[in-house]
Order: C-alpha cells, then sequence, then structure tokens
C-alpha cells in the first residue's frame, strides 16, 4: 500500500513548486467540493424523496379513509333502507312492493347490487341500481352466507370480502374484492322481516371514486392477486390494463406495514404506496395503493443535478483560481529567492532580498541575507588585497617607467604611501662605503600633516621622517624587515616615533638587490589606524624587492597589465547590474507603499467598527430618556385633562376661568426653566409664602403653598396666579390652578428633557458622519484640528466615561489635511490612552503652535510604555494587547499618517504619564486662522439621565 | 500525501451518504408527536382530581392514575391484590381492619405515605369535624358509612374500625374514595387540591388547562419499580364531538379514542391503522318493575314481561355489537356470577299466555297503559336509552302490555326511580369495587328501598335475598360468599323483579401502534401498562 502511494506520489516530487503547489491545492479545494456536492446532493435529493414518500404516504392516509369511509356509507345506506317501516309493509305487500320501494330510494343508494331477502333468507328482490349490470356479475349472496344469517340476527354489518366468480365456461376465475352491507329489516316491534345486502364491487369504477377526491391514481387488487385493478388511463382515456404488484408486496402489507415502492407504470415513473385492505376480523383480504407521478420529482432532481454541477463547477473554478494565486503568492518570494541566488552567483552580494520575514522562507532569506554578507565581508577583504596588489603593479609600472631616481624615489613613496595608507612614509638610499659600512640618505618622504589635510613633501617631509633614522640603520644593518604592530608595547622605538608623529603602529623593510641593501623604507600608521600586519611586511618586502630591482620589473608589468585590464571588464558589468538592481528596488519600495496605503484603510475600518458599536450604545440612554419622558407625558397629559375638566364642570365665569388657565399656561414654561427646589427650605419658604397669601376658605391652605414652592414657583408669581382665581368659587379654583400649574410645568420639563436627548442624537449622527467624511472627497483641505479631536472625543464618549479628559487648546492655525486620516489619529491615540488606563485615569489633549507648525500631545497618567517596548511601538503589527484588542498596526499608522502629512509623531513615557506628540507642518501660503473649539455639552448627560 | 486518503474515502462513501438523512419510514401517518406521549381524546374534562369528590367518570379515569389505595384490583380483573398496604387481616370478628403499609413510598409532592396520611385521607371524610372535611364529599354516605373510626396504630400500621363485619369492605379499600392523599398538599391547597393533586400513583398532573386538556406525567419514583409506566407522558384531550375523536385519531392527532359512536365502529373495524379494544364492563343495563306498583307486583306478570323481552335485536341494535344480552345481574366477569337456572327466552306466546292468566285472576289490566321511565342521557351503560325503549315498549305491546314512555334526564330520572314514581324503569349499574355486593346488596336489599335514596329500583324485598346478602357481607370466606351470592341470584332469578337487559362493552379506539391497551372493568386503560411500538 505504502510502496503504491510512494510510486504514485514519486512523478509529483519532479513537478515545480508551484505547480505542486497548485496540484495540492486543488486537490485539497476539489476534495471538500465533492464532499459538500454529495452531502449536499444527499440533503437536497433526499429531501426531494422524503417529501415525495411522505405525500405518498399522505394519499395513502387519506385514499384509505375515503375508502374505509364510503364503505361505512354503503352500511349506513343499508341500514337506511332496512329501516324504513316501508320496506318492512313493502315486504308484506310482496315483491312487486318491495321492487318499486327500492327503485324509489335509488337516487340516494349507491351504484349497487341490491339484495332483499325475507326472514328466511328467500330472495325477495335482486337488483342492480345505477350501473352496468355486468360489472355486479355473480356478487350476489346465497340464503345461506354467513353475512345473511348475521343479519337475520339482527346484526348490521358491513365487511370486505373475496369472492371467485366462475366464468360462464365454467373456470374458476379472477378473485374479486367486494364491499357487503347487510342490515336487517325490521318492523316496529323491530321483528325481524327480513334482510338487505348491497354488494359493490372494489373496481376501478370504485378506485375512480376515490381517485376524483383524491388526486393520486388508485389501484385496488384482491389479497391473492399479482395485478391491481387502478385508475390509470391511456392517453386516448382507455383504461389502461392492469398493474402489476411488486413481489413480497402483498406479504408485507399483509403484516400491517404500509409498503413503498417505486413502479413503472404506463410507461411513466410512479411512487407508490399499498396497505392492506383487513375485514371485521382483521384478515387481510385486499391491498390499496396509490401512486403518484415521480415526473416532477425527477425534474427536480435534474434541477438539483444541474444547480449542483455548476456550483461544483463554479467552486472548483474558484478552488483553482485561489490555487493559482496562492502558487503565485508562495511562489513570488521562492523566485525572489532564486533571483538573489542567481545575482549571488554572479558576484552581486548587494543584492536585497525584499521577503518579510516570518514564514520558512522569510528564515531562508534570512540566512541567504547571512550568506551574502559574509560573502561581501570576504570579497571586500578581497578586494582590499587585489587593491594593494593593482597598487603595487601600479607601482612597479610607475617605478620602472621612470629612470630618474628621485622620481623612482617619490614614486616609490607616494605609491606606498597610497596603498599603505600611512602617516608616513620614508625611503632612505643606502650607500655602502668602502669599508663595507652603510651610508644612509633620506631619499623621499611622505607625510600627512597633523590636521590630516596636508600631505608633506620633500623637505616638510624629510623632516617629519628624519627622527627615524635609527630604525632605518637598523633595518639596513640587520638586513631584515622591522615590524612594530603596537608602539605602545615598544617603548625604545615608541620614542623614536614619537618624534615621527607616528605612535600607532611602524614597519620598516630593507631594499636588497642581490644580497646588498640599497636602501630602508620604512611606513607608519597612527593608532587611530589599522595597525600593520605581517601581511603588509611581506607585501612591504616584495615591494622593497620590486623598488630594488626597477628594471627586472618590465617582466612583472606586462603580467600585472593582463589581469588588470581582466579586473576591468568585471567591474563594468557588475557596475550595470547594480544599476538594474536598483531600478528593481525602486518598483518593489513602490509595491510596499501601496500596501501600507491598504493596511491604513482596513484599519480605519476596524476603528470605524469599534466607533459603530459605542455610538448604538450612546444613542441607547438619550432614547431611553425619551421613552421615559414620553410615558411620563402621558399620565401627565391626562392628570392635566382630568385637572381641566375638573375646572370645567366648576360654576364659574368663563372669563375667570380663561383667566386662571392663561395665569398658569404663562408661568408653567417659566418655572419649567427653574431647578426643582429641594432641602430644608422648601417647607420654610412654603410657610412663608402661606403668610403673604390670602388662601381664605381652602380646605388645606399648607399643601396649597407647599406645592406652589415644590412646583418652583417664586411667591410674586405665586400670588400672582392666586390672585386670578376670583369670584365665590376661589377655594375650589386656588386648588385646581395649583395642580393645573404642577402638571403643565411637568409637561414642559419632559418636553426639554427629549429635546435635550434629541439634540444629543443628533450631535452624536453628526459627529459619526463627520468623523467618517462622508461627505467630502479625500483630498487635502484647510481644517481645524480642535473640530477633528472633538468629533473623536464625542464618539468615543462610551468609552470616556470614567476618564478625566482635560483639553488644553492653544489657538491654532488652520493645518491642511486630510481630515478623516487625522481623525484616525487621534481616534488611535485616544484608544491607546484608553486602554493604557483601563478604563479609568485621565487624559489631557494640549494643542499649541509650535514652529511652523502645530503640536497636538495626547497624554495619560497610565503606568507608562516599559522601556523594552519603546523603541518597537510604531513598528507595524507590533502590539502588547491581548490578541483580539489590537491589530498592532494603530500606531505604526498614526506615524504613516502623519508621516503623509510632513509632520512628526513620538513618544514620551514614564509611569503616570504617557505623552504622544504630534507636530504637523502649517502648508506655505495659508493663512493662519483662530480655529474655533466646538463647545460640549458636558452637563448634557446629566440632563438627560435625571 | 497521507492527507489525501480522507477525503479519497469520503467520497467513495458519498454514495451511500444520503442514507444518512433519511430516516426510516414512518409506520403511520407522521405528526410529528412525541413517541413517549399518549394522547387519549375523550369526550369531557374531568371535574374535580381530589379523589373524595367526583362521580363523573372522567374525572375518576385520571384519579386512578395519579392515586393509589391500600387495595387494588388486578389490571384486568376484579380479583384484589395489595396496593398501599402489603397486607391486612380482620379481626374483632370482622370488625377490626388492620393494614401494614408499604415502606419507603413517597407522594409526588416528596411527603412521606405512611399511617398519619392514610388515616388523614379517610378521616377527613368520615369526621364532619375535621379541619378538611367538606359537606361536598357525598360518595362517602354510600359505601363507607359504616366506617367508625381509623387509628394510626404505629408510623406504618392503620386499623379502620367498621360498624359491623362487612366483608365487602376489602374491595370498597381499592374504590377511589379511599384513595391515600398528601396531607401536605391538601393543608397546602386547601379547596384548590382538586386542582393540585398528589398521590403515590405511577403518574402525576404536570398541567391542567380546565376543559381542555390534563398532562400526566410519568412518576420517576414510583415505588413499584417493576410498573414505572412505560410512556412519559399522557394527555387526556376534551373533544367533544365524537365524530371528532375519530378524525383526531385516523390523522393521528391522537393515539385513543374513547366513547366512539357505534355506527362509526366498522370504520374502525375496517381501517388497518386502528384497532378496537372491547372489554365488558363491569356493569348491567336492567328494566326494573316497581314491586310496589301492581300489576308488577305479581311474579307471573313479571316474568311474562321478561319473557316478552327480545334482548337480540337490542343488543344488536341499540348497542350496535357492543354488549351482550344479559341473564342476570352480575356480569360474567364479575366473580360470583351463577348461571341461573331459571331462564327467560324470547318468548312472546308464553308471556302472552301468563298475562292472560293474570288478567283473569285480576291482577293484570290490559287496557291500563303503565308508565316506562327512561333517562333521555346516554349512560355508560345505555348508549341509547329512547331507542332501547322503543324496542321494549313495542315488545311489550306486542304481549298485550302497553306503555307510556316517561323520558327525563338523567339525575331527574334517577330522583323519579328513587321516589318509586315509575311502574317500570329502565336503569343500570356499574360495579365500582370489583365485589358482588356492590351489585346485589345495593340493588336488590330491601335495606337500599328507602323512599327517596332507594337503589332498589324494584323496591323488591325479600327476606330469604336479605338474610343471605347480611350473611355474605359478614363472612370472611369467599368461597362460602360465593355459595351464598348464587343462592341469591337463583332466587331474584325465580322472583324476576328486572328483566336483565344487557352487560355493556367498553370499547376505546386506539391506533395499532399503541402496544399493551388494557382496559379494566371500569372501562379504564391501565396507561401505566401501554407502551408505543415501534415498527
Amino acid at each position: 500500500m505504502m510502496r503504491l502511494l510512494r510510486w504514485l506520489v514519486a512523478p509529483l516530487g519532479r513537478l515545480r513548486l508551484r505547480h505542486k503547489l497548485a496540484l495540492s491545492l486543488s486537490i485539497a479545494a476539489l476534495v471538500p467540493v465533492a464532499v459538500v456536492a454529495t452531502i449536499a446532493g444527499g440533503v437536497v435529493l433526499g429531501g426531494l424523496e422524503r417529501g415525495l414518500e411522505s405525500e405518498t404516504q399522505r394519499q395513502l392516509d387519506v385514499g384509505l379513509n375515503l375508502l374505509l369511509r364510503t364503505v361505512e356509507r354503503y352500511g349506513a345506506d343499508a341500514v337506511r333502507v332496512a329501516s324504513t317501516n316501508d320496506l318492512s309493509r313493502a315486504m308484506a305487500t310482496g315483491k312487486g312492493a318491495v321492487s318499486a320501494l327500492i327503485a324509489r330510494e335509488a337516487p340516494l343508494l349507491p351504484a349497487a347490487l341490491v339484495q332483499v331477502k325475507d326472514a328466511s333468507g328467500q330472495a325477495v328482490l335482486d337488483q342492480v341500481i345505477g350501473g352496468d349490470t355486468a360489472r355486479f356479475e355473480g356478487l350476489g349472496l346465497a340464503a345461506d352466507a354467513p353475512l345473511v344469517r348475521a343479519g337475520q340476527a339482527w346484526a348490521q354489518r358491513v365487511n370486505l370480502d373475496v369472492i371467485t366468480v366462475p366464468t360462464p365456461d365454467g373456470a374458476p376465475g379472477e378473485p374479486r374484492l367486494v364491499v357487503r352491507a347487510v342490515a336487517p329489516i325490521v318492523d316496529e316491534s323491530f321483528a325481524l322481516q327480513g334482510v338487505v345486502v348491497l354488494s359493490v364491487p372494489l373496481d376501478a369504477d370504485f378506485a375512480d371514486a376515490i381517485k376524483g377526491a383524491l388526486g393520486a391514481e388508485v389501484m385496488i387488487a384482491p389479497r391473492t392477486a399479482t395485478e391491481a385493478l387502478s385508475t390509470f388511463r391511456d392517453p386516448l382515456g382507455e383504461r389502461a390494463p392492469t398493474v402489476a404488484i411488486g413481489t413480497g408486496i402483498a406479504a408485507q402489507a399483509a403484516a400491517g406495514r404500509r409498503v413503498l415502492a417505486t413502479a413503472e407504470i404506463s410507461g411513466g415513473e410512479y411512487a407508490v404506496a399499498w396497505t392492506a385492505l383487513v375485514d371485521v376480523e382483521d384478515h387481510p383480504v385486499g391491498l390499496f395503493g396509490v401512486a403518484i407521478d415521480r415526473g416532477p420529482v425527477a425534474s427536480a432532481k435534474q434541477v438539483a443535478f444541474r444547480s449542483l454541477a455548476i456550483g461544483g463547477a463554479v467552486a472548483l473554478g474558484f478552488a483553482l483560481a485561489l490555487a493559482a494565486w496562492l502558487g503565485r503568492r508562495l511562489g513570488a518570494p521562492i523566485a525572489r529567492l532564486h533571483r538573489g541566488a542567481i545575482a549571488v552567483a554572479r558576484g552581486d552580494l548587494d543584492h536585497a532580498i525584499d521577503i518579510p520575514r516570518g514564514d520558512e522562507i522569510g528564515e531562508l532569506a534570512e540566512a541567504f541575507a547571512h550568506m551574502t554578507t559574509t560573502l561581501k565581508e570576504n570579497q571586500q577583504r578581497l578586494a582590499a588585497r587585489m587593491r594593494e596588489i593593482v597598487a603595487l603593479h601600479d607601482a612597479g609600472r610607475a617605478v620602472s617607467s621612470v629612470i630618474d631616481l628621485d622620481q623612482v624615489l617619490r614614486k616609490i613613496v607616494d605609491s606606498v604611501a597610497r596603498t599603505f595608507d600611512v602617516r608616513l612614509c620614508a625611503l632612505w638610499v643606502a650607500s655602502a662605503g668602502a669599508d663595507g659600512a652603510i651610508t644612509l640618505r633620506l631619499g623621499a618622504a611622505r607625510s600627512l600633516g597633523r590636521n590630516l589635510r596636508t600631505t608633506l613633501m620633500g623637505s616638510e617631509g624629510a623632516i617629519q621622517a628624519r627622527p627615524l633614522l635609527p630604525l632605518a640603520a637598523e633595518v639596513a644593518q640587520a638586513r631584515r624587515a622591522i615590524l612594530v604592530p603596537r608602539l605602545a608595547e615598544d617603548e625604545r622605538r615608541a620614542a623614536i616615533a614619537q618624534l615621527a608623529g607616528i605612535d600607532g603602529s611602524l614597519l620598516a623593510a630593507p631594499l636588497e638587490r642581490k644580497g646588498v641593501v640599497v636602501g630602508v623604507i620604512v611606513v607608519g600608521r597612527n593608532a587611530d589606524h589599522r595597525s600593520f600586519s605581517d601581511a603588509d611586511a611581506n607585501l612591504l618586502a616584495t615591494f622593497a624587492d620590486q623598488a630594488a630591482a626597477a628594471v627586472e620589473n618590465a617582466r612583472l608589468y606586462d603580467e600585472v597589465r593582463g589581469s588588470s585590464e581582466e579586473l576591468e571588464r568585471k567591474v563594468r558589468l557588475r557596475t550595470s547590474e547594480l544599476t538594474a538592481m536598483n531600478q528593481e528596488l525602486g518598483k518593489a519600495l513602490a509595491d510596499l507603499r501601496d500596501a501600507q496605503a491598504q493596511l491604513i484603510l482596513s484599519e480605519r475600518l476596524a476603528g470605524l467598527g469599534l466607533l459603530v458599536a459605542g455610538v448604538a450604545h450612546e444613542v441607547n440612554s438619550p432614547s431611553a430618556a425619551i421613552r421615559g419622558s414620553a410615558d411620563a407625558m402621558g399620565e401627565v397629559v391626562r392628570r392635566l385633562t382630568s385637572h381641566t375638566v375638573t375646572l370645567a364642570e366648576l360654576q364659574v365665569a368663563p372669563e375667570i376661568r380663561r383667566a386662571v388657565i392663561e395665569a398658569a399656561e404663562a408661568l408653567a414654561p417659566i418655572v419649567a426653566q427653574r431647578r426643582l427646589p429641594t432641602g430644608a427650605g422648601v417647607r420654610r419658604a412654603a410657610r412663608e409664602l402661606r403668610g403673604r397669601i390670602d388662601l381664605e376658605g381652602i380646605a388645606d391652605p399648607a399643601e396649597i403653598a407647599l406645592a406652589l414652592v415644590e412646583v418652583g414657583a417664586e411667591p410674586d408669581e405665586a400670588i400672582a396666579l392666586c390672585a386670578a382665581c376670583t369670584g365665590p368659587a376661589r377655594p375650589q379654583l386656588i386648588p385646581l390652578a395649583v395642580g393645573y400649574l404642577t402638571e403643565a410645568a411637568n409637561l414642559h420639563r419632559n418636553a426639554h428633557v427629549i429635546q435635550a436627548a434629541i439634540r444629543r442624537i443628533q450631535r452624536i449622527v453628526g459627529a459619526l458622519k463627520t468623523y467618517s467624511h462622508l461627505d467630502q472627497q479625500a483630498t487635502s483641505s484647510q481644517t481645524d484640528l480642535h473640530e477633528g479631536i472633538e468629533i473623536t472625543l464625542a464618539l468615543l464618549d462610551y468609552a470616556l466615561r470614567d476618564i478625566v479628559v482635560t483639553r488644553r487648546f492653544g489657538r491654532l492655525p488652520l493645518v491642511p489635511a486630510y481630515v478623516d486620516e487625522l481623525n484616525q489619529v487621534w481616534t488611535n491615540l485616544i484608544q491607546n490612552a484608553v486602554q493604557a488606563l483601563k478604563g479609568r485615569g485621565s487624559i489631557a489633549i494640549e494643542t499649541e503652535p509650535h514652529g511652523p507648525g502645530v503640536m497636538v500631545r495626547i497624554i495619560d497618567d497610565g503606568p507608562g510604555i516599559p522601556a523594552d517596548v519603546m523603541p518597537r511601538i510604531f513598528e507595524p503589527f507590533f502590539t502588547t494587547k491581548p490578541k483580539g484588542e489590537g491589530t498592532g498596526l494603530g500606531l505604526g499608522i498614526v506615524r504613516q499618517i502623519v508621516e503623509k502629512h510632513g509632520g512628526t509623531v513620538r513618544c514620551e513615557s514614564v509611569p503616570g504619564r504617557t505623552a504622544f506628540e504630534v507636530w504637523l507642518p502649517i502648508g506655505a501660503g495659508v493663512a493662519p486662522r483662530a480655529a474655533t473649539p466646538v463647545p460640549v455639552e458636558a452637563d448634557l448627560a446629566a440632563e438627560v439621565s435625571s | 500525501m497521507r492527507g489525501l486518503l480522507l477525503p479519497i474515502a469520503l467520497l467513495a462513501a458519498g454514495c451511500d451518504l444520503s442514507g444518512w438523512f433519511s430516516s426510516e419510514p414512518a409506520g403511520g401517518v407522521s405528526n410529528n408527536r412525541d413517541p413517549d406521549t399518549l394522547v387519549v381524546a375523550r369526550s369531557s374534562d374531568a371535574r374535580e382530581l381530589d379523589p373524595a369528590l367526583p362521580f363523573d367518570n372522567e374525572s375518576i379515569e385520571v384519579i386512578d392514575q395519579i392515586y393509589e389505595r391500600l387495595v387494588r384490583w388486578q389490571p384486568t380483573t376484579t380479583a384484589l391484590e395489595p396496593g398501599l398496604a402489603t397486607s391486612w387481616e380482620v379481626g374483632d370478628g370482622g370488625r377490626l381492619w388492620t393494614f401494614h403499609l408499604r415502606p419507603g413510598v413517597r407522594f409526588h409532592d416528596g411527603t412521606a405515605m405512611n399511617a398519619d396520611a392514610v388515616v388523614f385521607s379517610l378521616e377527613r371524610q368520615r369526621d364532619p369535624k375535621h379541619p378538611f372535611h367538606r359537606d361536598r364529599f357525598q360518595y362517602w354516605q354510600n359505601q363507607f358509612r359504616n366506617i367508625i373510626k381509623v387509628e394510626k396504630v404505629d408510623d406504618l400500621t392503620v386499623r379502620v374500625a367498621i360498624e359491623q363485619p362487612y366483608a365487602p369492605f376489602e374491595a370498597n379499600m381499592a374504590m377511589f374514595p379511599v384513595s391515600i392523599v398528601s396531607p401536605t398538599a391538601v393543608a397546602r391547597w386547601g379547596d384548590d387540591f382538586t386542582s393540585h393533586p398528589s398521590g403515590t400513583g405511577p403518574f402525576m398532573l404536570e398541567r391542567w388547562d380546565r376543559g381542555q386538556r390534563i398532562v400526566l406525567k410519568r412518576n420517576d419514583d414510583y415505588w413499584d419499580s417493576d410498573h414505572k409506566a412505560a410512556l412519559e407522558r399522557v394527555v387526556f384531550q376534551v373533544i367533544e364531538d365524537p365524530r371528532q375523536r375519530l378524525i383526531a385519531l385516523e390523522s393521528g392527532a391522537v393515539d385513543v379514542a374513547t366513547q366512539i359512536l357505534p355506527e362509526e365502529l366498522q370504520f374502525v373495524d375496517l381501517h388497518p391503522g386502528l384497532r378496537l379494544h372491547e372489554t365488558p364492563s363491569n356493569s348491567v343495563t336492567y328494566l326494573a318493575m316497581n314491586n310496589d306498583h301492581p300489576p308488577f307486583d305479581d311474579v307471573d306478570v313479571r316474568r311474562a314481561v321478561n319473557y316478552a323481552i327480545n334482548k337480540e335485536p337490542i343488543v344488536k341494535l341499540a348497542y350496535q355489537g357492543l354488549a351482550i344480552a344479559a341473564s342476570g345481574p352480575l356480569p360474567p366477569t364479575q366473580w360470583g356470577y351463577h348461571k341461573v337456572r331459571a331462564q327467560y327466552p324470547y318468548d312472546p306466546a308464553r308471556a302472552r299466555a301468563l298475562l292472560h292468566d293474570a288478567q283473569v285472576r285480576g291482577r293484570f289490566d290490559p287496557s291500563k297503559t303503565y308508565s316506562l321511565y327512561v333517562p333521555s342521557t346516554p349512560r355508560p351503560y345505555l348508549f341509547d336509552p329512547a331507542r332501547v325503549a322503543r324496542v321494549i315498549q313495542a315488545n311489550l305491546a306486542e304481549v298485550g302490555l302497553h306503555t307510556e314512555l316517561v323520558l327525563q334526564p338523567y339525575s331527574q330520572h334517577q330522583r323519579s326511580m328513587q321516589r318509586g314514581e315509575h311502574d317500570l324503569c329502565l336503569f343500570g349499574w356499574v360495579g365500582d369495587n370489583g365485589d358482588p355486593d356492590n351489585f346485589l346488596f345495593l340493588l336488590f336489599d330491601r335495606d337500599n328501598t328507602v323512599i327517596g335514596s332507594a337503589q332498589n329500583a324494584a323496591f323488591y324485598r325479600d327476606a330469604e335475598v336479605h338474610g343471605l346478602l347480611s350473611l355474605a357481607q359478614t363472612s370472611e370466606d369467599k368461597a362460602d360468599r360465593e355459595r351464598l351470592y348464587a343462592r341469591v341470584q337463583e332466587r331474584i332469578a325465580e322472583d324476576a323483579p328486572w328483566v336483565p337487559l344487557a352487560h355493556s362493552q367498553v370499547a376505546i379506539a386506539a391506533r395499532t401502534d399503541v402496544g399493551d391497551v388494557i382496559v379494566n372493568p371500569n372501562g379504564h386503560m391501565v396507561y401505566a401498562r401501554a407502551r408505543r411500538l415501534r415498527r
């Protein structure tokens, strides 16, 4: 098994990664599609089948009930005919009378064979009524039939029976199902006169009657039959031949089960259901079945299949597209990696591979980058070495290209100085005396001045180099190079070098020609420079040799020139590759910018979602206030009406009544504006008021005074109101006027609350509209920063419930800005602060003009940002919040937007004070205009909730 | 690549998936009902569920499910077996009954069933001074008035003292009025206990929408763990119209329908999805002849009437076959039934001859018209009273005895009978404790001929019968009692104070998927045994 699988899978290994990916994704997509299609097919088709099944069952139930009701009715008909006293009288008269009576009853009877027998069972009448006599041929009952006997014992009975009527030639006929109803004929004293028997065959005609009421094809068969009589007809309306009953159906039905099946009947497919017909003893005597055309289901199935096929195809297409997209998406970084590898192979070690870190490819890219860095370092080292060699070559060429010794010497010094990048280079020429003593003469020297700018040549360089003579002499004497990597470790030489202005390292080498020292070259570097290495020493020795053997350098020159040309070619090639690479980089940068813009948009949408939740919350409490007030108003209006009615019923002059109402109406809006008086002052004020108003004759003057004070009326106003109540009914009028005033004032107060709540909702809706800038284009416009900040605060109000927000707004000029993007900045920063505060604390928002721009600071007194997190807070996707609380984009986006506006954002944080500073420049040519802060209805919440 | 295997396997299995979504085809009409709930359609709702109160059959049927008695009938017979009492003995010459209660039984409300509960259940009916006694507790006065005192002996023993030795007492203790009720529930609900019943039965009341339905749910803590109800719920649904009841049954909306119209029995019989369950009811329908009114004080006249009436058309035509012709007062299923020697087959000639003799003797006046009192409302034992009355009237006219029918509503009819206003009276009796005494003493003893409260509609007073019945009441030996009752039946047959007409049968129509439909002689299904057949 595993081997087979491996054999199957092996060719896949040779595919391209992208194709592999596409293949696996297609399979992964196709399989669920197939499974879903199969399951859905199962559900849909199963549902159709079940629907048809239950419909068939239902039709069977209804059909069976119809059949049995019909049978029952035959019984009732038999009883009705038998129990008409006329029949017992007619029996006494004779057959003719009976026949006439039955003929009279015929219209009320079903098509049946009617038999009337006398008390001894002798036939009085055998008559077919309402139909074709052939249908009833042979159905009659003999005198000794059990059913006739039962009727003679007064039994009223209906039963189903199977009979076999022999054919005229004597052969046994087909079994037939018959309904028989018997009823005793009794006279007034219940004496038995005879029996009536109705026989009706359960045949195709009978089935037609049931079909007419049912709407399904009906089939009826005797118990033993293999074919059923049915209501099926051919296209010309001729009765179709019998319908075959499936094997086993009769047995199953007889066992009391209903049988459901599918059958091919007269060219169509039908769902059929069968049940047994039983006699009164519960013995199965026949089968009853219904058939429902499966045509509609078949076409429904077709539709379902077609829909599933189309759906499957669409799903597959989608899966393939997804696979292609994913393939490209995964393939692209690999291709980039591939390009990088090729570039490196070509030698382009500066090729940057732009793959986001995180996944395995990213890790690979990182490793790759590390590898190229190492390569690049090695290459740089090689290149340096090569540069030295080139320099050496140049020097050799230069040396050998001139004949003049001084020139040669200067060239040597220049070359060495350039090659070794030294502070000082000096060349002594040795001349051997006759005694073999060597005399050193400073041939050429070159020194960098103290300010590192001036090069001291000639005599000045010589002066600088002169103190090194003992060292040169030592070298000449020893005929070997001296390397002092760190002068600090060699006190003696350090002292010498100090005089020459060298404090780093020293290198000196003899120039030998065929065993004779012809000169000494000394180079020195300061401590701020790399110290000489053995390689340098070797190089200098070589150089010394070269210098010594100027003549022989011609051969070396030729060799070196050849390699130099090759090098030049390589350099040119790489330069052109670099240019191409640069262009690619530029394009990648542009892509990155697009992606960032996309990220900003999605973050804004997420923010908007959060805001909407808040807004819904915000709108709720004013709505509740409106509802509450509206409810209260209903009650107030009811009381007001009741006062009005009482007033109307009072026996006073109309003008007095009008005056009272006008006074109360005028006072109501005034007192409604006032705060409701509370506390101990109320009682005192009421006592005082009582002293000032004439409340003569009023039932409870203290109560009236208290009510007037409680409604908020000033003493003068109260007096004026009471003064309006004149005439003999004054004692009744005053309480009414006070009541009226109280309710009218309540009405006004409730109206105020509703208005305030509506204002609040309007403000929130307005803020939301402005925030999302639905009505503006996303273009830069001169913006009042305060407005944006206020809108943001308004929308975040629900989150700021337990936070003290302090605004310190300076006078700001308008700022050119993309308003909605800046709102995003405020939202993110304020939300950040809210989350840092965990919903409790204080936030300060400060604005001020700052240099050529404006500064906005959002400061919270939360725990602060840890120092280790601080450097990363503006990185995209960096978050310290639990999963789901922050995308990690917030502050990154803040920086993006601010930088897009040419501004800066920075953060300072210590525990207890975290400040985000956003600085935005004022665009050139924009006239500063004072921005007006949006008034905030801070007291509104209290007003609404009261 | 192993991941590929599962989807491929699923694909392969997909061909058969359709099978997962289709259930087995239902055996009958699908009606989305809980198969653990049995819905019973009845013609009217129960009136009271306090066992001390009801007279109506509908209430008693529900009470039988909720409560139990110290003694109970075996499910299909009138034989007794232990109920809440595990055993009992009788002492003091038959005057002191001691019941030993079943331990560990609890009422539906959690109260323990003990001697206190038994004493409470009986004493509240017996003792007019009992705080929970109500004057409405009328049933007590009929069969239980001989109880003097009910006492607690210990926590699980109760002693009942009765006035004089009375053998049927044992069977009486199986009757619904002496159901043991939770004293806590009665104390809590007071008069409203009838709406908040709490017994120990296999079912407890879950909901009662008065006039519409009663929902009983299974008592999962039923003490008889072998006979916990098989079904979770039984719903008694009121469907007044008998035809509508049958339609609801056909449609599967209900599982059981009671009181099917006789003319529709054939439909049920022929329907393969429905079954008719017929059980002889413990009842008798009779024509009583007032022995105080001539000519029915003459035994020959009474015998002539017996010969004159053709019972066959009555049971066939008026009962649609749901009855058997009666030859004596006891139904054949009642223990103590005895086939008497004196039989009165339909013989109008002999009747005429007897009447003629009587006329000659001056005891019978054929020119007179005698009153035949008939209830106008159907009774469980008399489906179509008027029709039966007309057959009787015609039969009697045939032999020269002329009658006028006095049709009255049942309560009026009963009052007239108790006052003895009738010459002839069509009446019936449903035995309520399964004891022969319940038929014979009540219906034939001279003690029950008191004008105004008589149960003995024939006003038949026979010293021998009285002696035999009294003896049987005090005898503790069942075989002895059977002999005594056989003698009583012979004597009654000879004296012919009645024409026993029919023992009706109870027919309950049920869907064929309801199994173990056991109908007890009261005509009630034993719902605790019923179960749903799954096909």
